[in-house]
């Protein structure tokens, strides 16, 4: 039964550590997809889906610069899907070039990628199709073109964000509404960017990734009204938006804290009640003359056992919990790292509890085992 | 020969704090020799338990002293008090008070290792006493499955395991029925007689008072 509590209590610190942890990276999923080393925005760039755009035509003006081996660009625009049963959403349309090597959502295969470059094709996250209402080789409309469902990927869906369509420069460019996409011929091609079409980021690999920070900085000298950040910077400015900006970093912190708190709570009682069942035997061994520090080491032990036992336990039901919610797109991540603060947190929490417990024993009159 | 005092208790006083204090010893002296088999009687709430505790060191008493092997326990720290009594006490209980999850040998054991006994050499101190107290087969038995007797034996092996100078016992013999009853009394008695050991029980057994070499009774606080 105590282990159950602390089963329960360790489980709910672990899920809501992931949880965390899995949102965080979640916000981040598209940057940490991209191999780039510099990311090239607008300067008013807040995080990765908050940004304005710019020209098209900054793709080869970055080329241009030396240190850079490869620059791509990235486009981010809002979409208004149609299913095929008339259901609308919206989304977001990621451009991105398909036959380039700095983007590539879920790790697609070439052979995939390659299906994005026929007009209006698209892939969507796997956990997105009930929401689009679409099935596996499917249509719909974005905006008012149609869009072809290519291929599904998985684990490309940021649980904060709008569904992600990837597809290629050219068709986000169509879909969206600023560009002459309204004006298009049905069944057309959409045409190729010109210089000052507009997109989101250039993505910029260096000949030296070590330098990146270096080459961030020649960029920004050399181009005008533009922000160059490394990859950290980006995943950084990206991460710490959610986190500390929004709300939901607040209440996911807020919850794991409601975690340990219950966990305190939970675990001190079972001890509590755990110390009294058998507050006789530990009266007897005060009475015997051991010292305090001796019953407190008796009750740090099994707190530590306690406390190892839940957290295996936990972790495996944190392991179960996370094939379910990836089922439903919301990542639950376990590093290693947050694993260890999980360990540490169980162990702070049951070695914790077990002393404040203990304080019954220590504090009591040894006189009353020969009452008792 | 001039026999030694182990225990010199003089003028203890013990009033209980509550709503209405309770005076539970009201100017009691009382010297115990070495390897005296001391019984304390008296009804129901006339201060034996209370008396036994101080004299143990369990219980610090409102005022009086209390000298053991010539050390005054009253104005002993807490800490000081726990490692007087771990070295120089053992206690055997009315309710055994045994580690009913260890084995018999373990509850033994476990007294050793409070002491920096450890492993081996605990295991065959543990073992020895318990075959001087008739129990080799019951050692390896959980406490719970054993019997009051065998249970009150432990107990008293336990008690034994620091070579202590003085047993303090609380109505052992209460629990027990006639036959484990004369054993306990005859390890007790044997104790003082043969090791030499100060044994001051409170009992309304009558075996024990057949055995004791002194009693004393103890009525409303007062010898």
């Amino acid at each position: 039964m105590a282990l159950c509590g602390i089963v329960f209590a360790v489980t709910l610190l672990t899920v809501q550590v992931a949880l965390f942890t899995g949102f965080s990276n979640s916000a981040t999923l598209p940057i940490a997809e991209s191999s780039a080393d510099v990311w090239v925005s607008a300067p008013e760039m807040l995080y990765f889906e908050g940004t304005l755009p710019i020209e098209y035509g900054t793709v080869a003006k970055i080329r241009a610069i030396p240190g850079v081996a490869r620059a791509e660009a990235l486009s981010l625009g809002v979409a208004r899907w149609r299913s095929p049963h008339d259901e609308l959403a919206l989304g977001r349309v990621i451009g991105f070039n398909p036959r380039g090597t700095l983007f590539n959502p879920g790790n697609s295969n070439r052979a995939t990628l390659d299906l994005l470059q026929k007009p209006y094709a698209f892939a969507v996250d796997a956990t997105q199709l009930h929401i689009l209402d679409l099935g596996a080789g499917q249509s719909g409309v974005i905006g008012t073109l149609p869009a072809h469902l290519a291929y599904e990927t998985h684990g490309t869906q940021p649980v904060v964000s709008a569904t992600f369509f990837y597809t290629s420069l050219e068709t986000a460019n169509a879909y969206t509404p600023s560009a002459l996409s309204f004006f298009s011929p049905p069944g057309a091609a959409p045409p190729p960017l010109e210089e000052t079409d507009p997109i989101m980021y250039v993505m910029v690999k260096a000949k030296n990734p070590a330098a990146s920070a270096q080459l961030a900085a020649a960029i920004q000298r050399s181009i005008p009204h533009v922000r160059a950040m490394t990859r950290d910077q980006m995943l950084t400015a990206t991460r710490d938006y959610w986190v500390k900006r929004t709300g939901i970093g607040f209440i996911l912190s807020l919850i794991a804290l409601m975690g340990a708190f219950v966990g305190v709570v939970i675990v001190g009682q079972i001890l509590y009640t755990s110390i009294n069942e058998h507050f006789q035997e530990y009266g007897t061994l005060k009475a015997i003359g051991v010292n305090d520090g001796y019953l407190y080491g008796v009750i740090a032990l099994q707190a530590t056992c306690m406390a190892l036992i839940g957290y295996v336990l936990s972790l495996a039901l944190t392991f179960a919990i996370r094939g379910i919610a990836a089922e439903r797109g919301v990542d639950i991540l376990i590093t290693p790292g947050g694993a260890l603060l999980v360990l540490a947190a169980a162990l702070v929490i049951c070695i914790g509890a077990g002393v404040v417990a203990m304080q019954r024993v220590v504090r009591s009159d040894p006189a009353l085992v020969f009452r008792a | 020969m001039l026999e030694k005092v182990a225990v010199a208790a003089h003028d203890l006083r013990m009033t209980y704090a509550s709503t209405k204090p309770v005076r539970a010893l009201k100017g009691v002296s009382i010297d115990i020799r070495q390897g005296e088999l001391l019984l304390i009687m008296g009804p129901s709430g006339s201060g034996k338990s209370t008396l036994l505790s101080i004299i143990g060191g369990l219980l610090t008493p409102s005022s009086g002293s209390v000298a053991v092997l010539g050390t005054d326990i009253t104005r002993l720290g807490r800490k000081e008090l726990s490692r007087f009594r771990l070295r120089h006490f053992g206690y055997v209980f009315q309710g055994f008070n045994l580690f009913n999850a260890m084995t018999g040998a373990e509850n033994v054991e476990i007294a050793y290792n409070v002491r920096g006994i450890r492993g081996r050499r605990a295991r065959k101190s543990s073992a020895d006493l318990l075959g001087q107290l008739g129990l080799e087969e019951q050692a390896n038995r959980p406490a719970r499955e054993l019997s009051g007797g065998e249970k009150q034996r432990v107990a008293i092996a336990r008690a034994l395991a620091g070579d202590p100078c003085a047993i303090l016992a609380d109505e052992p013999t209460s629990q027990l029925d006639a036959e484990n009853g004369a054993i306990v009394t005859n390890i007790l008695t044997d104790l003082a007689r043969k090791r030499g050991t100060t044994v001051v029980i409170t009992s309304h057994d009558y075996r024990i008072r057949r055995a004791a070499e002194r009693v004393v009774l103890l009525d409303d606080g007062r010898l």
